[in-house]
């Protein structure tokens, strides 16, 4: 089989369009939580100070200080949520898909 | 902003006053720090003894460029890691929180949250698109001799600034730290980066890095132990004594000086969150691995890696405020609250002879130096394939190259980097060169960003509106940042600055996009149908990694 057949066996796979469609809705809407928190973020420092120097009684730090390291941890874990996804189910879609097309 | 630049910076040390006290920095200049010297030769023996192992293994171009890709997940996590976290944010972040407090934590946020961008938009496709270099990508569809020409160009523009301010900084460091000679400093770095490079090629060049990440990381948590000790492991109390003995008080807590102006604040995070995507050194890690499960790793990796480096350093510079700031004889002239001993970037090595004498001082010191050995290891070896792979490879011998030649091409061209590197060197020998790690962020991010993010996403990008666009984006960044304050009156002596932000991601990357847009929309070439028309098939490859490079095996 020459390389355009199976590239387009490939393009008119549905498994191929469902992996696709799927990790792209995954990788953007994390893309936009992550770009979302961040211009909250920018947008208080910018514009409303005010609103980072709350002190919550229980935890003692500030909330500028707790949306910071919450910013870093939690696009670390959104990462590892992402990697664990991709990893795992996309990479045996596309395993699956390059055996079907090579053979 | 200034504040900001000079820490951003980081190695911004202003050299004319750090040189005059740089003997009492040491604290003993005629006893200069042997702990420091110990660990250094160290470092550098083991990392030479590397090199000679890995100079075996670099035999072809591949292996030469990118390890033959076979470097695990997690080895290029930590390499990656390696190559972000530089003797800058080491000293520049740690200086910024101890002066002005919270701003050193928005900053930290800012420069790292491309990462998880990076990872969700770039990683895999860069993986699977690319052989060596960022233009592998750009060039995939694209004109190969144009577009390669750009966009090796403009990577060898950012490598050489960030190459500028890194040998700026090592003079300065190692002459405050070592009482060697600024001159003799940068030739002993250009020396060690080019033995590095010519002979170990990307596997002696990765090792160094990994090796430096895990120093520099047992280094920051050892010194953060010893800080949180020092306030019986409550950050609380840690925090409460910073805020008592800040001259701003409790508002250190809150953004000081950093977003002075709101358009200077977004402006400035777009270049950091954006810019690391167009970083030439960094990208072309993710060549050193197997596939794109592995790119993915290596991202997880060194983000963890990074985040928790920046957040040490955050608590570094907390820390120092109470400790250094309340300590006369770290200030010129012991006035507290005056100038620090050794220049403005020096708080956390003040910080680390507080908490641990000598030992630590010399220990940190010594990791210091050799994190700006590798970080210029790595900036010559990208600097070096652009020119190897871009330029002579691909388009002077239009992709056919003969193998030995291209190797030959690419040793030498290390060692003309080298050299160049050291003369750049030396004649910003004393210059403030803050403003060039801006043009490197502001660069990468309106010119090798915006055409590498069209690349993969946009069908309708033609080899004409990525060439203008991304000459558009690198000349308005390289004019931007002239007109700024930074140059326009620091550097230059204008008495008012035509621009008035330092830093022009906000302007010049819009400006990249849309003249990328503009100019491949009016293409009508023949050219440029055949260039939509092959999309389909790189979408393809980028997505499934089908037909992609596979490691090399040994």
């Amino acid at each position: 089989m020459t390389s355009s057949d199976a590239l387009n066996m490939l393009r008119k796979h549905p498994g191929y369009q469902t992996l696709v469609q799927r990790r792209n809705r995954l990788a953007f809407s994390l893309t936009f939580i992550v770009l979302g928190c961040y211009s909250l973020f920018v947008s208080a420092v910018s514009w409303r100070p005010d609103l980072l120097l709350i002190e919550p009684p229980v935890f003692g730090l500030t909330t500028g200080i707790w949306s910071a390291l919450l910013l870093i941890v939690g696009s670390w874990l959104l990462t590892a949520l992402y990697v664990v996804r991709a990893n795992g189910a996309f990479d045996s879609m596309t395993h699956a898909l390059l055996t079907e097309v090579n053979v | 902003m200034k504040r900001l630049l000079q820490a951003g910076a980081a190695l911004g040390l202003c050299s004319g006053s750090a040189m005059a006290v740089a003997d009492a920095v040491t604290g003993h200049a005629q006893q200069p720090n042997y702990t420091a010297i110990t660990i250094f030769l160290a470092f550098v023996l083991s990392t030479i003894a590397i090199t000679y192992w890995a100079a075996g293994k670099t035999r072809s171009a591949a292996d030469f460029y990118s390890a033959g890709g076979g470097i695990s997940g997690m080895q290029n996590g930590f390499a990656i890691a390696g190559d972000y976290m530089s003797a800058a944010v080491l000293l520049g972040v740690s200086s910024m929180v101890f002066a002005s407090g919270f701003d050193g934590m928005i900053y930290s946020v800012s420069a790292i949250l491309g990462w998880p961008l990076i990872m969700f938009l770039i990683a895999e496709r860069l993986r699977n698109l690319g052989r060596f270099t960022l233009a592998d990508i750009i060039a995939y569809r694209l004109d190969p001799v144009g577009t390669r020409l750009f966009s090796a160009f403009s990577s060898f523009v950012v490598v050489c600034f960030y190459l500028i301010v890194q040998m700026v900084g090592a003079g300065q460091l190692i002459n405050l730290l070592f009482g060697l000679d600024y001159e003799i400093a940068v030739v002993c770095v250009g020396v060690l980066m080019v033995v590095y490079v010519t002979f170990g090629g990307m596997v002696a060049t990765t090792w160094v890095q990994i090796i430096k990440a895990v120093l520099l990381l047992s280094g920051g948590i050892l010194l953060t132990i010893l800080a949180l000790q020092h306030f019986g492991f409550s950050v609380t109390k840690m925090l409460d004594t910073a805020v008592a003995s800040h001259q701003s008080g409790v508002k250190i807590l809150g953004p000081l000086k950093i977003a002075s102006d709101p358009l200077s604040m977004i402006s400035l995070s777009l270049g950091l969150v954006f810019g690391i995507a167009g970083l030439p050194h960094i990208m072309m890690r993710f060549f050193t691995v197997p596939d794109a499960k592995a790119a993915r790793k290596s991202v997880l990796v060194a983000y963890g890696l990074i985040g928790l480096f920046f957040i040490l350093v955050c608590v570094l510079g907390t820390a120092a405020i109470s400790i250094v700031g309340q300590q006369p004889q770290f200030f010129e002239q012991g006035v507290i609250g005056g100038p620090l001993l050794g220049g403005v970037n020096m708080a956390i090595m003040h910080l680390a002879q507080a908490l641990g004498g000598d030992l630590m001082f010399g220990f940190l010191a010594a990791v210091a130096f050799a994190t700006i050995l590798a970080v210029v290891a790595g900036l010559a070896l990208a600097g070096a394939s652009a020119i190897s792979h871009d330029l002579y490879a691909n388009v002077l011998c239009k992709g056919t190259p003969c193998p030995k030649t291209e190797m030959r091409v690419s040793r030498w061209a290390t060692v003309g980097l080298g050299v160049v590197a050291v003369l750049l060197g030396i004649a910003f020998k004393g210059q403030n060169v803050a403003f060039l790690v801006a043009l490197a962020f502001g660069i990468a991010a309106s010119s090798n960003f915006p055409i590498l993010l069209l690349a993969m996403y946009w069908k309708g990008l033609t080899s004409r509106g990525a060439i203008s666009g991304g000459l558009i984006g690198l000349i308005s960044a390289l004019v931007l940042v002239l007109l700024s304050p930074g140059v326009w009156v620091k550097v230059l002596g204008q008495p008012q600055a035509l621009f008035p932000y330092d830093y022009p991601a906000l302007f010049s990357m819009p400006l990249a996009f849309v003249t990328a847009w503009a100019v491949s929309c009016l293409d009508r070439s023949n050219r440029s149908v055949v260039e939509r028309a092959a999309f389909e098939p790189q979408c393809i490859r980028a997505q499934t990694g089908w037909g992609a490079d596979k490691a090399v095996q040994h």
